[in-house]
């Protein structure tokens, strides 16, 4: 049922029974009105019986005023005779006035006249009494007085039957108009109680219909819930994520079952905590406490997303590490409701990734044993060719052989030199020259630049002494330069530039710009140039190189851009590195010095 | 009077290439060197060699590629594959008749150039 045909149910169930109310009052109105009239009608006899009776006694009290006077001739009886001779013909009045049946009138008016009779008879009595006459003691004069009353009194009489009469019929009507009434009020009652009777069934059965298709609706909305609530739980609880739920203060109201695993808390003891209390991340190289996303989230009202170098620290002392995301819970109008928080145990992960950061190190080791062994091998070739020419020569030739023996030895000593000074290792971060890491790889990768032809180009603006991890630093110098030159063709030119930069975002910054003139890196490469195992090199490249400089130097809180063109003529590539420049060191160095 | 043996040298490294002549000739070898591929390949198509020595590091040609082009003129005439590196791609070491590593001790060395001269192509 929509809401309009429910409204008009509804004005119906009340409109109805309003109006079939005012019906019977109206007819029950009538009926009474027609019942005062009935009765008006019997009170109206009534009325006239009792103003004829009036009437009838005034004449008599006049009568006895004129016999008294007749008989005494003193005056005083005249006084009752006197007193009502300006009263009776009000009170006629009021009796023609009480009648409106003709007869009545007819006899009203018979009544006044025998009256006017009796009434100039009394007159001429009295006017003979003043004259003396003795007429008025006459047993005659007496008998004519006596016929007038009597005529008088009869036609009271029959004007009072005709009345009694009338007044019978009257109250027979009305006792008939009253049983009319009582029928009628039954009747119309029966009526109005079917009429009622129908429509409220009518109703009932409508609002019955309806209300069942209402619960049937209710139970498939709630069957419909509930299969929804049961979904996103099984979705929760199969999800591989952990998965915190918090309110907007930032307690937590829900943990699925791989949240209460990670973090060693059953949902019902972490309700209600801070996620601090149960989430307890620290960042991995300080191991301080990390802002939760949480709090990030509350703070900002924003999707966050953690760096992956987060420690989740657990009730039993254990530590996992997790790549959590944090978004907001908001309603429809965009108010904050909560936040959840889904996060992963990535330890597996990372420490996979740090198998292959060793294996790539394994990888570089041995790419730079073989390139010793090569730098060594070609003058330790010509000293024992010399050592052989010496057992075979005359010892005067000797000093010759063995000053070209003593040059290659050198040679050797100045390799091995720079090679341990290149694989100098420290425990804690400490200053780095990249100028001099740049200049010791020319060392290292001579044989393959003069076996290509290639020019390498080294301009440095700037010492570029940075805070960190020799080694390291050098793995990513020479995989950039090495990158370069297998870039180029024959006779190609790699260009390595040093020179001091504001990073992104506005600290002091060392760049380290590594360009070729190479084929360049189409748009489809350029995406997965820092994937692991992306590698163009076939057989002779780990697919590491890039991805392992990439994570060195964010851990160093730098970062590498590349930009790259395929345009025949300006082709090439150019990896820039920006790392955090150490304090204190000058902005521009004293000489620039290009080779 | 019997002809001496004519070897051909290749190599980028002067210095290595000067005192290998000096070896290869105390035992009597008629040695001829080049530091350039390319002019390896003309004094091979002028001249009769009974053997080539090459380096395999070198600027532009690379020992492997020079031992396909000489092959490809006369297939007949061994060549030895010297290298500073200890391994090489194996589809260039195929190519040769033998690989040597430049550390080994000169009279191995000539031990090795005697006995491929011996037993000619096909070592």
């Amino acid at each position: 049922m929509n809401q309009k045909v429910f409204r008009t149910q509804l004005v119906r169930i009340i409109l109805v029974p309003l109006a079939l109310l005012l019906v019977a009052f109206g007819v029950q109105e009538w009926n009474a009105r027609q019942l005062t009239d009935a009765f008006g009608w019997v009170d109206h006899t009534d009325v006239a019986i009792s103003q004829a009776r009036l009437v009838l006694r005034t004449i008599v009290d006049q009568e006895s005023g004129l016999r008294g006077y007749l008989q005494t001739h003193d005056t005083r009886f005249l006084q009752q005779y006197t007193r009502v001779e300006d009263i009776l013909p009000q009170r006629f009045a009021a009796l023609r006035d009480s009648v409106s049946d003709p007869e009545q009138v007819a006899r009203v008016d018979r009544i006044r006249d025998s009256y006017d009779e009796w009434h100039a008879f009394a007159k001429e009595a009295m006017a003979a009494v003043e004259r003396n006459d003795a007429v008025t003691s006459t047993i005659g004069f007496n008998l004519l007085e006596k016929d007038l009353m009597d005529t008088l009194r009869r036609q009271q009489e029959e004007f009072v039957r005709a009345e009694d009469k009338m007044r019978e019929s009257r109250v027979r009507h009305s006792l008939r108009h009253t049983r009319l009434v009582d029928w009628s009020a039954g009747v119309l009652a029966a009526l109005f109680g079917l009429a009622l009777l129908l429509e409220t069934r009518r109703n009932v059965r409508l609002v019955d219909r309806e209300y069942a298709s209402l619960v049937a609706k209710l139970n498939q909305r709630a069957t419909e819930l509930r299969e929804s609530r049961e979904r996103l739980e099984v979705t929760l609880r199969s999800i591989g994520d952990g998965v915190i739920a918090t309110n907007a203060e930032g307690k937590i109201t829900f943990l699925n079952a791989v949240a209460q695993e990670l973090t060693q808390f059953s949902n019902e003891s972490a309700c209600g905590r801070t996620l601090g209390e149960v989430f307890h991340v620290i960042e991995e190289q300080s191991r301080e406490r990390a802002e939760s996303p949480v709090e990030q989230v509350i703070r900002r009202n924003l999707t966050v997303d953690a760096a992956d170098r987060r420690i989740l620290l657990r009730p039993d002392g254990t530590e996992i590490y997790v790549d959590d995301r944090g978004a907001p819970i908001r309603n429809d109008n965009g108010d904050l409701l909560g936040v959840v928080l889904v996060f992963r145990d990535i330890t597996q992960q990372r420490r996979a990734l740090d198998a292959l950061r060793s294996n790539e190190k394994l990888v570089a080791a041995g790419r730079l044993s073989a390139s010793i062994a090569h730098e060594i091998h070609n003058p330790l070739d010509i000293v024992m060719n010399l050592l052989f020419l010496m057992q075979r020569s005359e010892p005067r030739e000797h000093s010759g052989l063995m000053e070209l023996a003593q040059q290659e030895l050198s040679r050797v000593a100045q390799i091995t030199k720079s090679m341990l000074g290149l694989y100098r290792e420290s425990p804690e971060p400490i200053t780095v020259n990249i100028g001099e890491i740049v200049q010791g790889i020319d060392v290292l990768l001579e044989s393959k630049m003069r076996a290509k032809r290639v020019r390498l180009n080294k301009c440095c603006s700037a010492r570029g002494e940075v805070k960190g991890f020799p080694a390291e630093l050098r793995q990513v110098v020479s995989n950039l330069v090495g990158n370069a030159i297998d870039a180029v063709g024959p006779e190609g030119t790699v260009e390595v530039a040093i020179s001091d930069e504001r990073m992104s975002d506005g600290r002091a910054g060392v760049l380290l710009c590594v360009r070729d003139n190479g084929s360049g890196i189409s748009n489809d490469k350029m995406q997965q140039l820092f994937r692991p195992f992306f590698t163009t090199k076939g057989e002779k490249g780990t697919g590491l190189g890039l991805w392992i400089s990439q994570g060195i130097v964010e851990k160093h809180g730098g970062y590498l851009e590349v930009e790259s063109s395929v345009s025949p003529g300006s082709s090439g590539a150019c990896f820039r590195v920006y790392l955090p420049r150490c304090e204190g060191e000058p902005v521009v160095a004293a000489s620039v010095a290009c080779v | 009077m019997m002809s001496r043996t004519r070897i051909l040298c290749v190599d980028d490294e002067e210095l290595g290439l000067r005192v290998r002549r000096l070896t290869l000739e105390s035992d009597g070898y008629e040695v001829t060197t080049t530091s350039q591929g390319n002019i390896a390949l003309g004094m091979f198509a002028e001249q009769p060699f009974d053997l080539v020595i090459l380096d395999y590091s070198m600027p532009g040609m690379n020992g492997g590629e020079l031992a396909v082009e000489l092959r490809r003129m006369r297939p007949e005439v061994p060549i030895i594959l010297l290298s500073a590196y200890v391994a090489l791609p194996q589809e260039h070491v195929d190519k040769v008749d033998l690989f040597l590593t430049k550390a080994d001790p000169p009279s191995a060395f000539l031990q090795h150039v005697g006995r491929v001269l011996a037993t000619g192509r096909g070592h």
